[in-house]
Protein backbone atom coordinates (compact mmCIF):
# COMPACT_ATOMS: atom_id res chain seq x y z
CA UNK A 1 0.00 0.00 0.00
CA UNK A 2 2.66 2.35 0.81
CA UNK A 3 4.40 1.67 -2.35
CA UNK A 4 1.29 2.39 -4.12
CA UNK A 5 1.05 5.75 -2.14
CA UNK A 6 4.74 6.91 -3.00
CA UNK A 7 4.42 5.63 -6.65
CA UNK A 8 1.28 8.08 -6.86
CA UNK A 9 2.93 10.61 -5.45
CA UNK A 10 5.79 10.68 -7.21
CA UNK A 11 4.20 10.59 -10.71
CA UNK A 12 1.82 13.44 -9.21
CA UNK A 13 5.06 15.70 -7.92
CA UNK A 14 6.68 14.85 -11.86
CA UNK A 15 3.56 14.33 -14.25
CA UNK A 16 3.11 18.27 -14.60
CA UNK A 17 6.69 18.26 -16.53
CA UNK A 18 4.69 16.49 -19.61
CA UNK A 19 2.17 19.37 -20.29
CA UNK A 20 5.41 21.35 -19.33
CA UNK A 21 7.59 19.78 -22.38
CA UNK A 22 4.45 19.18 -24.73
CA UNK A 23 3.49 22.90 -24.32
CA UNK A 24 6.55 24.14 -25.41
CA UNK A 25 6.88 21.82 -28.24
CA UNK A 26 3.64 23.11 -29.91
CA UNK A 27 3.65 26.17 -28.43
CA UNK A 28 3.46 27.76 -31.97
CA UNK A 29 -0.22 26.22 -32.03
CA UNK A 30 -1.49 27.76 -29.06
CA UNK A 31 -2.63 31.36 -28.46
CA UNK A 32 -0.84 33.35 -25.88
CA UNK A 33 -3.17 33.48 -22.86
CA UNK A 34 -3.25 29.39 -23.25
CA UNK A 35 -0.10 28.89 -23.36
CA UNK A 36 0.59 30.76 -20.72
CA UNK A 37 -1.69 28.72 -18.43
CA UNK A 38 -0.44 25.74 -19.52
CA UNK A 39 2.90 26.63 -18.63
CA UNK A 40 2.18 28.10 -15.36
CA UNK A 41 -0.11 25.90 -14.11
CA UNK A 42 2.07 22.82 -13.99
CA UNK A 43 5.44 24.42 -13.86
CA UNK A 44 3.95 25.89 -10.11
CA UNK A 45 2.82 22.77 -8.81
CA UNK A 46 6.33 21.23 -10.10
CA UNK A 47 7.57 23.54 -8.18
CA UNK A 48 5.86 24.02 -4.75
CA UNK A 49 5.91 19.83 -4.81
CA UNK A 50 9.62 19.73 -5.29
CA UNK A 51 10.19 22.90 -2.87
CA UNK A 52 7.71 21.20 0.04
CA UNK A 53 9.52 18.03 -0.36
CA UNK A 54 13.17 19.74 -0.22
CA UNK A 55 11.78 21.38 3.05
CA UNK A 56 10.09 18.74 4.69
CA UNK A 57 13.17 16.52 5.04
CA UNK A 58 14.55 19.49 6.88
CA UNK A 59 12.67 21.81 8.55
CA UNK A 60 9.11 20.24 8.03
CA UNK A 61 5.85 21.01 6.39
CA UNK A 62 5.91 25.01 5.07
CA UNK A 63 2.07 26.02 4.90
CA UNK A 64 3.53 29.34 3.45
CA UNK A 65 4.47 27.43 0.27
CA UNK A 66 0.49 26.38 -0.19
CA UNK A 67 -0.84 29.90 -0.16
CA UNK A 68 1.83 31.13 -2.11
CA UNK A 69 0.82 28.14 -4.82
CA UNK A 70 -2.71 28.63 -4.04
CA UNK A 71 -2.51 32.08 -4.92
CA UNK A 72 -0.18 32.26 -7.98
CA UNK A 73 -2.29 29.33 -9.40
CA UNK A 74 -5.80 31.13 -8.68
CA UNK A 75 -4.30 34.37 -10.35
CA UNK A 76 -3.27 32.37 -13.36
CA UNK A 77 -6.80 30.52 -14.27
CA UNK A 78 -8.54 33.83 -13.27
CA UNK A 79 -6.21 35.15 -15.83
CA UNK A 80 -7.29 32.22 -18.02
CA UNK A 81 -10.79 32.68 -17.82
CA UNK A 82 -10.84 36.66 -18.16
CA UNK A 83 -9.61 36.11 -21.66
CA UNK A 84 -12.08 33.02 -22.36
CA UNK A 85 -15.41 34.98 -21.55
CA UNK A 86 -15.15 38.03 -22.82
CA UNK A 87 -18.38 38.91 -22.73
CA UNK A 88 -18.11 38.38 -18.56
CA UNK A 89 -15.09 39.47 -17.75
CA UNK A 90 -15.71 41.78 -14.94
CA UNK A 91 -17.40 38.83 -13.03
CA UNK A 92 -14.04 37.34 -13.29
CA UNK A 93 -12.30 40.34 -11.93
CA UNK A 94 -14.90 40.52 -9.07
CA UNK A 95 -14.18 36.46 -8.14
CA UNK A 96 -10.47 37.29 -8.33
CA UNK A 97 -10.71 40.45 -5.54
CA UNK A 98 -13.10 37.75 -3.43
CA UNK A 99 -10.14 35.20 -3.87
CA UNK A 100 -7.08 37.58 -3.42
CA UNK A 101 -8.79 39.23 -0.59
CA UNK A 102 -9.50 35.56 0.95
CA UNK A 103 -6.14 34.87 0.22
CA UNK A 104 -4.57 38.07 2.36
CA UNK A 105 -7.48 37.25 4.92
CA UNK A 106 -6.06 33.64 5.19
CA UNK A 107 -2.32 34.86 5.65
CA UNK A 108 -3.04 37.80 8.45
CA UNK A 109 -6.03 36.67 9.61
CA UNK A 110 -7.82 33.04 9.65
CA UNK A 111 -4.80 30.89 11.15
CA UNK A 112 -2.26 32.91 9.60
CA UNK A 113 0.78 31.57 7.29
CA UNK A 114 1.66 28.78 9.45
CA UNK A 115 -2.23 27.20 8.81
CA UNK A 116 -3.85 25.33 6.04
CA UNK A 117 -5.37 28.06 3.22
CA UNK A 118 -8.58 25.93 3.76
CA UNK A 119 -11.36 29.74 2.74
CA UNK A 120 -9.00 30.34 -0.12
CA UNK A 121 -8.43 27.02 -1.19
CA UNK A 122 -11.95 25.99 -1.06
CA UNK A 123 -13.29 29.19 -2.75
CA UNK A 124 -10.86 28.33 -5.57
CA UNK A 125 -12.49 25.31 -6.28
CA UNK A 126 -15.75 26.46 -6.02
CA UNK A 127 -15.16 29.20 -8.83
CA UNK A 128 -13.56 26.91 -11.26
CA UNK A 129 -15.93 24.52 -10.94
CA UNK A 130 -18.43 27.45 -11.53
CA UNK A 131 -16.15 28.44 -14.66
CA UNK A 132 -15.70 25.36 -16.32
CA UNK A 133 -19.27 24.46 -15.76
CA UNK A 134 -20.29 27.50 -17.37
CA UNK A 135 -17.32 26.64 -20.22
CA UNK A 136 -19.34 23.46 -21.32
CA UNK A 137 -22.54 25.53 -20.76
CA UNK A 138 -21.38 28.13 -23.49
CA UNK A 139 -19.51 25.16 -25.64
CA UNK A 140 -23.48 23.22 -26.19
CA UNK A 141 -24.76 26.82 -26.93
CA UNK A 142 -22.48 27.96 -29.22
CA UNK A 143 -22.49 25.81 -32.51
CA UNK A 144 -18.60 26.76 -33.08
CA UNK A 145 -17.55 24.31 -30.90
CA UNK A 146 -18.45 21.44 -33.40
CA UNK A 147 -15.23 19.64 -33.09
CA UNK A 148 -15.41 20.27 -29.43
CA UNK A 149 -12.35 17.70 -28.82
CA UNK A 150 -10.04 19.33 -31.15
CA UNK A 151 -10.41 22.23 -28.96
CA UNK A 152 -7.47 22.98 -25.95
CA UNK A 153 -10.00 24.73 -24.38
CA UNK A 154 -11.97 21.93 -23.60
CA UNK A 155 -9.05 19.60 -22.74
CA UNK A 156 -8.42 22.75 -19.95
CA UNK A 157 -11.60 22.88 -18.69
CA UNK A 158 -11.91 19.46 -18.87
CA UNK A 159 -8.97 19.09 -16.51
CA UNK A 160 -9.60 21.66 -13.98
CA UNK A 161 -13.59 20.43 -13.82
CA UNK A 162 -11.78 17.14 -12.88
CA UNK A 163 -9.25 18.44 -10.59
CA UNK A 164 -10.93 20.93 -8.77
CA UNK A 165 -14.04 19.11 -8.81
CA UNK A 166 -13.02 15.53 -6.95
CA UNK A 167 -10.16 17.62 -4.60
CA UNK A 168 -12.80 20.10 -3.20
CA UNK A 169 -13.63 17.50 -0.48
CA UNK A 170 -9.85 17.30 0.40
CA UNK A 171 -9.44 21.70 0.27
CA UNK A 172 -12.81 21.60 2.33
CA UNK A 173 -11.08 19.65 5.07
CA UNK A 174 -7.95 20.05 4.86
CA UNK A 175 -6.94 21.06 8.43
CA UNK A 176 -8.40 17.91 9.82
CA UNK A 177 -6.67 15.92 7.25
CA UNK A 178 -3.11 18.21 8.33
CA UNK A 179 -3.58 17.42 11.78
CA UNK A 180 -5.46 13.89 11.85
CA UNK A 181 -4.32 10.71 11.71
CA UNK A 182 -1.79 9.87 9.21
CA UNK A 183 -3.24 6.43 8.97
CA UNK A 184 -6.51 7.43 7.97
CA UNK A 185 -4.69 9.79 5.19
CA UNK A 186 -3.38 6.96 2.77
CA UNK A 187 -7.24 6.86 2.10
CA UNK A 188 -7.49 10.72 1.15
CA UNK A 189 -4.27 11.66 -0.41
CA UNK A 190 -4.34 9.57 -3.33
CA UNK A 191 -7.32 11.27 -4.17
CA UNK A 192 -5.12 14.19 -4.75
CA UNK A 193 -2.43 12.90 -6.36
CA UNK A 194 -4.04 11.06 -8.96
CA UNK A 195 -6.42 14.08 -9.76
CA UNK A 196 -2.88 15.65 -9.97
CA UNK A 197 -1.74 12.84 -12.46
CA UNK A 198 -5.54 12.68 -14.44
CA UNK A 199 -4.99 16.79 -15.17
CA UNK A 200 -1.66 16.72 -16.38
CA UNK A 201 -2.31 13.88 -19.05
CA UNK A 202 -5.79 15.73 -20.29
CA UNK A 203 -3.45 18.52 -20.20
CA UNK A 204 -0.90 17.05 -22.57
CA UNK A 205 -3.66 14.76 -24.72
CA UNK A 206 -5.44 18.14 -24.87
CA UNK A 207 -2.23 19.48 -26.41
CA UNK A 208 -1.21 17.08 -28.79
CA UNK A 209 -4.53 16.89 -29.97
CA UNK A 210 -4.89 20.51 -30.62
CA UNK A 211 -1.61 20.37 -32.36
CA UNK A 212 -3.06 17.37 -34.95
CA UNK A 213 0.47 15.50 -33.83
CA UNK A 214 -0.80 12.51 -32.18
CA UNK B 1 -10.10 13.59 16.03
CA UNK B 2 -13.06 10.84 16.71
CA UNK B 3 -15.07 11.95 13.79
CA UNK B 4 -11.72 11.34 11.27
CA UNK B 5 -13.03 8.40 10.14
CA UNK B 6 -16.38 10.38 9.18
CA UNK B 7 -14.87 13.06 7.40
CA UNK B 8 -12.37 10.69 5.49
CA UNK B 9 -15.17 9.00 4.12
CA UNK B 10 -16.97 12.22 3.45
CA UNK B 11 -14.02 13.13 1.65
CA UNK B 12 -13.22 9.84 -0.32
CA UNK B 13 -17.07 9.40 -1.27
CA UNK B 14 -17.37 13.54 -2.03
CA UNK B 15 -14.77 13.19 -4.10
CA UNK B 16 -15.64 9.90 -6.30
CA UNK B 17 -19.12 11.62 -6.60
CA UNK B 18 -17.32 14.78 -8.31
CA UNK B 19 -14.95 12.62 -9.99
CA UNK B 20 -18.00 10.23 -11.86
CA UNK B 21 -20.06 14.25 -12.29
CA UNK B 22 -16.99 15.35 -14.08
CA UNK B 23 -16.77 12.50 -16.22
CA UNK B 24 -20.55 12.23 -16.86
CA UNK B 25 -20.78 15.98 -17.63
CA UNK B 26 -17.27 15.67 -20.36
CA UNK B 27 -19.45 12.47 -21.91
CA UNK B 28 -22.52 14.63 -22.42
CA UNK B 29 -21.25 17.70 -24.13
CA UNK B 30 -18.76 15.31 -26.41
CA UNK B 31 -22.31 13.08 -27.38
CA UNK B 32 -23.94 16.52 -27.94
CA UNK B 33 -21.59 18.06 -30.02
CA UNK B 34 -21.47 15.06 -31.99
CA UNK B 35 -25.04 15.26 -32.79
CA UNK B 36 -24.77 19.28 -33.15
CA UNK B 37 -22.49 18.26 -35.76
CA UNK B 38 -24.79 15.41 -37.61
CA UNK B 39 -27.20 18.31 -37.73
CA UNK B 40 -25.23 20.70 -38.70
CA UNK B 41 -24.05 17.72 -41.67
CA UNK B 42 -27.69 17.42 -42.95
CA UNK B 43 -28.10 21.18 -42.69
CA UNK B 44 -24.74 21.46 -45.12
CA UNK B 45 -26.23 18.79 -47.47
CA UNK B 46 -29.85 19.92 -47.72
CA UNK B 47 -27.81 23.04 -48.39
CA UNK B 48 -26.29 22.30 -51.08
CA UNK B 49 -29.49 20.06 -52.43
CA UNK B 50 -31.16 23.66 -52.22
CA UNK B 51 -28.22 24.99 -54.42
CA UNK B 52 -28.51 22.14 -57.04
CA UNK B 53 -31.98 22.26 -56.78
CA UNK B 54 -31.36 26.35 -57.94
CA UNK B 55 -28.55 25.24 -60.50
CA UNK B 56 -30.94 22.91 -62.35
CA UNK B 57 -33.78 25.80 -62.05
CA UNK B 58 -31.11 28.56 -63.88
CA UNK B 59 -30.39 25.98 -66.58
CA UNK B 60 -33.45 24.92 -67.33
CA UNK B 61 -34.60 28.99 -67.33
CA UNK B 62 -31.36 29.27 -69.96
CA UNK B 63 -32.86 26.04 -71.96
CA UNK B 64 -36.10 27.69 -72.41
CA UNK B 65 -34.36 30.86 -73.40
CA UNK B 66 -32.73 29.14 -75.93
CA UNK B 67 -36.18 27.59 -77.39
CA UNK B 68 -37.34 31.07 -77.48
CA UNK B 69 -34.87 32.56 -79.47
CA UNK B 70 -35.00 29.43 -81.57
CA UNK B 71 -38.87 29.93 -81.61
CA UNK B 72 -38.70 33.49 -82.50
CA UNK B 73 -36.03 33.19 -85.38
CA UNK B 74 -38.01 30.03 -86.65
CA UNK B 75 -41.25 31.35 -86.82
CA UNK B 76 -40.44 35.35 -87.05
CA UNK B 77 -37.11 35.81 -89.09
CA UNK B 78 -37.40 32.49 -91.22
CA UNK B 79 -40.66 32.70 -92.96
CA UNK B 80 -39.94 36.67 -93.87
CA UNK B 81 -36.48 35.74 -95.30
CA UNK B 82 -37.74 32.36 -97.00
CA UNK B 83 -40.48 34.95 -98.87
CA UNK B 84 -37.88 37.16 -99.37
CA UNK B 85 -36.30 34.64 -101.45
CA UNK B 86 -39.14 33.42 -102.95
CA UNK B 87 -39.64 36.84 -104.96
CA UNK B 88 -36.17 37.71 -105.33
CA UNK B 89 -36.12 34.06 -107.60
CA UNK B 90 -39.00 35.49 -109.47
CA UNK B 91 -37.86 39.19 -109.67
CA UNK B 92 -34.48 37.26 -111.29
CA UNK B 93 -37.07 36.01 -113.67
CA UNK B 94 -38.58 39.06 -114.30
CA UNK B 95 -35.44 40.58 -115.01
CA UNK B 96 -34.72 38.22 -117.20
CA UNK B 97 -37.99 38.64 -119.04
CA UNK B 98 -37.40 42.86 -118.56
CA UNK B 99 -41.15 43.21 -116.94
CA UNK B 100 -39.64 44.05 -113.45
CA UNK B 101 -41.36 46.67 -112.10
CA UNK B 102 -40.27 49.29 -109.47
CA UNK B 103 -43.74 48.21 -107.07
CA UNK B 104 -42.42 44.54 -106.55
CA UNK B 105 -38.68 45.71 -105.60
CA UNK B 106 -40.82 48.10 -102.90
CA UNK B 107 -42.58 45.46 -101.68
CA UNK B 108 -39.45 43.71 -101.43
CA UNK B 109 -37.77 46.77 -99.52
CA UNK B 110 -41.02 46.71 -97.02
CA UNK B 111 -39.76 42.80 -96.25
CA UNK B 112 -36.55 43.44 -95.31
CA UNK B 113 -37.74 46.30 -93.04
CA UNK B 114 -39.85 43.72 -91.17
CA UNK B 115 -36.98 41.61 -90.42
CA UNK B 116 -35.01 44.39 -89.49
CA UNK B 117 -37.51 45.38 -86.98
CA UNK B 118 -38.04 41.54 -85.59
CA UNK B 119 -34.41 41.33 -85.45
CA UNK B 120 -33.89 44.32 -83.38
CA UNK B 121 -37.20 43.20 -81.16
CA UNK B 122 -35.35 39.61 -80.60
CA UNK B 123 -32.01 41.33 -79.86
CA UNK B 124 -33.92 43.65 -77.54
CA UNK B 125 -35.62 41.00 -75.90
CA UNK B 126 -32.16 38.93 -75.42
CA UNK B 127 -29.25 41.96 -74.83
CA UNK B 128 -29.11 43.12 -71.22
CA UNK B 129 -26.56 45.60 -72.33
CA UNK B 130 -28.90 47.35 -74.08
CA UNK B 131 -30.92 47.95 -71.09
CA UNK B 132 -27.55 47.95 -68.96
CA UNK B 133 -26.43 51.48 -71.08
CA UNK B 134 -29.90 53.25 -71.78
CA UNK B 135 -31.39 52.69 -68.90
CA UNK B 136 -34.91 51.46 -67.80
CA UNK B 137 -37.43 54.15 -69.27
CA UNK B 138 -35.21 54.65 -72.74
CA UNK B 139 -35.06 50.98 -73.14
CA UNK B 140 -38.98 50.46 -72.70
CA UNK B 141 -40.23 53.27 -74.96
CA UNK B 142 -37.63 51.38 -77.75
CA UNK B 143 -39.50 47.92 -77.02
CA UNK B 144 -43.17 49.34 -77.11
CA UNK B 145 -42.59 51.60 -80.07
CA UNK B 146 -42.60 48.99 -82.34
CA UNK B 147 -46.07 47.30 -80.81
CA UNK B 148 -48.57 48.34 -82.44
CA UNK B 149 -51.42 46.65 -79.88
CA UNK B 150 -52.05 47.94 -77.28
CA UNK B 151 -50.97 51.38 -77.37
CA UNK B 152 -48.41 51.47 -75.09
CA UNK B 153 -47.65 54.98 -73.25
CA UNK B 154 -44.77 55.32 -70.29
CA UNK B 155 -44.65 57.64 -67.92
CA UNK B 156 -41.09 58.36 -65.98
CA UNK B 157 -40.79 60.34 -63.04
CA UNK B 158 -37.54 59.13 -62.11
CA UNK B 159 -34.16 59.23 -63.30
CA UNK B 160 -33.78 55.06 -63.39
CA UNK B 161 -30.07 55.28 -64.24
CA UNK B 162 -29.24 57.03 -61.32
CA UNK B 163 -31.70 55.74 -58.88
CA UNK B 164 -31.83 52.09 -59.64
CA UNK B 165 -28.36 49.73 -59.94
CA UNK B 166 -27.80 47.54 -63.20
CA UNK B 167 -29.13 44.58 -61.83
CA UNK B 168 -32.73 45.65 -60.69
CA UNK B 169 -32.91 47.74 -64.09
CA UNK B 170 -31.79 44.34 -66.15
CA UNK B 171 -34.26 41.97 -63.94
CA UNK B 172 -36.90 44.82 -63.25
CA UNK B 173 -36.86 45.37 -67.31
CA UNK B 174 -37.38 41.54 -67.92
CA UNK B 175 -40.30 41.07 -65.44
CA UNK B 176 -41.89 43.62 -67.75
CA UNK B 177 -40.98 42.29 -70.81
CA UNK B 178 -42.47 39.29 -68.83
CA UNK B 179 -46.35 40.95 -68.07
CA UNK B 180 -46.19 42.41 -71.28
CA UNK B 181 -46.41 39.18 -73.14
CA UNK B 182 -48.82 37.69 -70.48
CA UNK B 183 -50.79 40.56 -71.24
CA UNK B 184 -50.87 41.08 -74.84
CA UNK B 185 -51.49 37.34 -75.03
CA UNK B 186 -55.02 37.06 -74.86
CA UNK B 187 -54.91 40.54 -77.45
CA UNK B 188 -57.75 42.14 -75.78
CA UNK B 189 -55.89 45.22 -74.55
CA UNK B 190 -55.93 48.64 -76.36
CA UNK B 191 -54.42 50.90 -74.09
CA UNK B 192 -51.65 50.35 -71.43
CA UNK B 193 -49.94 52.77 -69.04
CA UNK B 194 -46.46 51.99 -67.61
CA UNK B 195 -45.33 54.16 -64.68
CA UNK B 196 -42.25 54.47 -62.94
CA UNK B 197 -41.89 56.05 -59.86
CA UNK B 198 -40.20 56.36 -56.58
CA UNK B 199 -42.23 56.17 -53.29
CA UNK B 200 -40.98 56.41 -50.14
CA UNK B 201 -37.59 54.95 -51.12
CA UNK B 202 -39.00 52.32 -53.24
CA UNK B 203 -38.71 51.76 -56.96
CA UNK B 204 -42.48 51.55 -57.94
CA UNK B 205 -43.19 49.85 -61.40
CA UNK B 206 -46.84 50.64 -62.20
CA UNK B 207 -48.69 48.65 -65.21
CA UNK B 208 -52.41 49.39 -65.96
CA UNK B 209 -54.55 48.19 -68.72
CA UNK B 210 -58.13 47.38 -69.65
CA UNK B 211 -57.30 43.81 -70.83
CA UNK B 212 -58.11 40.85 -69.15
CA UNK B 213 -56.43 40.65 -66.00
CA UNK B 214 -56.19 38.85 -62.62
CA UNK B 215 -56.63 39.38 -59.43
CA UNK B 216 -54.16 38.65 -56.74
CA UNK B 217 -55.99 35.66 -55.73
CA UNK B 218 -55.48 34.25 -59.36
CA UNK B 219 -52.32 35.40 -58.67
CA UNK B 220 -51.76 32.84 -55.25
CA UNK B 221 -53.09 30.57 -56.96
CA UNK B 222 -51.07 30.02 -59.88
CA UNK B 223 -47.90 30.56 -57.98
CA UNK B 224 -49.43 27.27 -55.80
CA UNK B 225 -49.65 25.79 -59.15
CA UNK B 226 -45.90 27.37 -60.61
CA UNK B 227 -44.47 23.93 -61.97
CA UNK B 228 -47.63 23.65 -64.43
CA UNK B 229 -47.73 27.01 -65.56
CA UNK B 230 -44.22 27.35 -67.11
CA UNK B 231 -41.16 29.19 -66.38
CA UNK B 232 -42.71 32.78 -66.93
CA UNK B 233 -44.17 32.99 -63.61
CA UNK B 234 -41.06 31.22 -61.52
CA UNK B 235 -38.60 33.89 -63.78
CA UNK B 236 -40.87 36.69 -62.32
CA UNK B 237 -41.04 35.58 -58.79
CA UNK B 238 -37.35 34.65 -58.66
CA UNK B 239 -36.26 38.42 -59.54
CA UNK B 240 -38.74 39.57 -57.31
CA UNK B 241 -37.14 37.62 -54.18
CA UNK B 242 -33.80 38.83 -55.51
CA UNK B 243 -34.50 42.18 -54.85
CA UNK B 244 -36.80 41.66 -51.70
CA UNK B 245 -39.77 43.19 -54.61
CA UNK B 246 -43.36 42.60 -53.98
CA UNK B 247 -45.74 42.66 -56.75
CA UNK B 248 -49.39 43.14 -56.54
CA UNK B 249 -52.53 42.32 -59.39
CA UNK B 250 -55.79 44.07 -58.61
CA UNK B 251 -58.84 45.07 -60.49
CA UNK B 252 -60.98 48.04 -61.29
CA UNK B 253 -63.64 49.17 -63.13
CA UNK B 254 -62.28 46.83 -66.36
CA UNK B 255 -59.17 48.12 -65.63
CA UNK B 256 -56.00 45.56 -64.26
CA UNK B 257 -53.37 47.28 -62.18
CA UNK B 258 -50.44 45.24 -61.62
CA UNK B 259 -48.17 47.29 -58.66
CA UNK B 260 -44.44 46.45 -57.91
CA UNK B 261 -42.31 47.65 -55.29
CA UNK B 262 -38.63 47.46 -54.76
CA UNK B 263 -37.01 48.60 -51.77
CA UNK B 264 -34.10 51.16 -52.53
CA UNK B 265 -32.14 50.82 -49.56
CA UNK B 266 -29.13 48.23 -51.20
CA UNK B 267 -30.38 49.07 -54.59
CA UNK B 268 -29.05 52.26 -54.69
CA UNK B 269 -26.04 52.81 -57.16
CA UNK B 270 -22.93 54.07 -54.92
Amino acid sequence: MTIFIYTLFYLSVFTPGVPIVSALINRHSLQKHILITILFLPLFSLVSDLLSWWLVNRVGFQYGILHIYTFLTGTTLFYYFYHLFKKRKNWVLVCQAVFTAFCILSVFFWGGIHAANTVPNTALNIFLIFFSLSYFVKAINELKYNKITQDIEFWLNFGLLLFYGTTLFISLFETYLRHGNPDTNIYTWPILYIANILFNLILTLGIWKTSRIL
Amino acid sequence: MENQPNIVVIIVLGSLIMFLLTLVIVVFVITYSKRMKEKENIYQISIKNSELELLREVINAQDSEREKIAASLHDEIGPLLTVLKLNLTKHTRSLDKQNLLVEDLMEERSFIDKIISNVRNISHELTPHFVKNNGLTYALTNLTSSISKPNIQIFSEIDDRVLINTTLTVNSYRIILELLNNIMKPDDATEMIISLTEIDHFFRINIEHDGIGISQDDYITMLAEQPKRGLGLSSIQSRLILHNGTIVYSQENNLSQINMLFPLKNEQKN
